[in-house]
């Protein structure tokens, strides 16, 4: 089962790179990176899990528990990540207003 | 349980190669949106709900808003 | 498909199964990795959720400045304000649209209430109900925002409030821990009643610090939401 999770973590992360090296529209370029940070998010939860391990919420009679560490990394990556996405989104929207276009080969063109 | 999760696996990754060849960015956005909740659905199989809970809030309800806005202000 | 696409593809397929034969020589996902230190954290800090222990106790330095970081993206955001018209507030949503929001919004902001104040004896805590706070205001204004009324819950001063309020109370019970001769942050050192775990007043000040993260975080991102929606005024 491991290697299924691997799989999709290592699918998922070259899937977004290689959506980052193709598309062109910059709102396109910032859901890649979504796509890769979810992988990361994927791999991070992995190491949290234990085989015939719970969720982390102490219980009478339960000995075995997935690690928390890692599970609170990766609940402040899931926030941060919000707000680099809001703060990416509105850079865009200020080179839309600057250019009028959100093709980067565009904005390669107009520099200057 | 390993069959569904890894069902659910085979959906996400398909969502994500569908949200990055999409050809409008609005169904790239909506992809990403069942994404987020297939990505939800794979913690609380994990036995992560605090993740889990986060991950559905966030990615599935306020990232989406704030692509949705970007859009409307970028296509006018 | 030039060539240069077809070099591309195989650059990243060769890097795909190096990366999937580098992780499959991690340890496997078996074994009893927490099977005692577990059973230590209620008495420690008084809670049964290990994540928020994680995170407001032993770790609460870096949540601390996941804060921070939240403060700073909703500050920017704002100062980058693009008054670009956004075509969304003027539309007029359907009256089935209205009432099921006029239905469901109360319940939204209680649940987001709920998960932060049972934050620590169950799944949730601070980010989760913030998020879904700040949800509930995104919602509300979609739905209720007319032409020429820009609709919020909250205006962005009480919104700003709120946010410095939820870091000042942080920043406080922080030091709260350095005032009586202990650490930053400290929660059974600084000489806190811990409280029967597993009840709602339990883990000494780990229910205050999950409220003001949710404060922060609520206040954060609906800042995030109104500073990107922001139009020529």
């Amino acid at each position: 089962m491991d290697l299924v999770i691997y799989l999709t973590v290592a699918g998922l992360f070259f899937l977004g790179a290689y959506g980052l090296m193709t598309q062109r529209n910059l709102i396109k370029l910032i859901i890649c990176l979504n796509v890769m940070e979810a992988a990361l998010l994927l791999f991070l939860v992995r190491l949290s899990h234990r085989t015939g391990g719970t969720f982390p919420i102490i219980q009478s009679g339960v000995w075995l528990y997935t690690d928390p560490v890692s599970q609170a990394l990766s609940l402040t990556a899931i926030v941060i990540g919000a707000s680099t996405t809001a703060l990416l989104l509105a850079l865009s929207v200020l080179v839309y207003r600057a250019y009028g276009t959100l093709d980067v080969r565009e904005l390669r063109r107009l520099r200057g | 349980m390993d069959i569904i999760l890894a069902v659910v696996l085979l959906f996400l990754v398909v969502c994500a190669f569908f949200a990055i060849i999409a050809k409008t960015v609005l169904n790239a956005v909506i992809y990403m949106s069942v994404f987020s909740a297939l990505l939800a659905v794979v913690f609380v199989i994990m036995q992560a709900p605090d993740v889990a809970m986060v991950e559905a809030v966030i990615g599935a309800g306020l990232v989406t808003a704030l692509y949705v806005v970007a859009l409307n202000k970028t296509e006018g | 498909m030039s060539k240069h696409h077809y070099v591309l593809v195989g650059v990243l397929s060769i890097s795909f199964l190096i990366t999937v034969f580098a992780m499959c020589q991690l340890p496997e996902s078996s074994g009893s990795f927490l099977g005692g230190e577990a059973l230590l954290v209620p008495q420690e800090t008084g809670v049964i959720n290990l994540v928020a222990a994680v995170l407001y106790d032993y770790r609460g330095l870096d949540t601390l400045g996941e804060t921070v970081v939240i403060f700073a993206a909703s500050l920017v955001v704002s100062l980058l304000a693009t008054n670009m018209p956004s075509k969304m507030l003027h539309t007029q949503l359907s009256p089935l649209v209205q009432y099921g929001v006029d239905l469901t919004l109360p319940f939204i902001l209680l649940f987001g209430f709920y998960i932060i104040l049972f934050g620590h004896i169950s799944p949730g805590g601070g980010f989760t109900g913030g998020a879904m706070l700040a949800s509930g205001a995104i919602v509300a204004t979609i739905t209720y925002s007319t032409t020429n009324k820009h609709y919020t819950i909250l205006s962005h001063q009480a919104n700003n409030k709120i946010e410095v309020l939820g870091l000042g109370t942080f920043l406080g019970i922080g030091l709260v821990g350095v005032a009586v001769n202990s650490f930053f942050l400290a929660n059974a050192a600084s000489g806190v009643s811990l409280g029967t775990p597993g009840t709602l007043l339990s883990g000494g000040w780990i229910p205050l610090l999950s409220v003001a993260s949710g404060m922060k975080v609520g206040a954060g991102l609906s800042l995030i939401f109104s500073g990107l929606l922001e139009e020529d005024s």
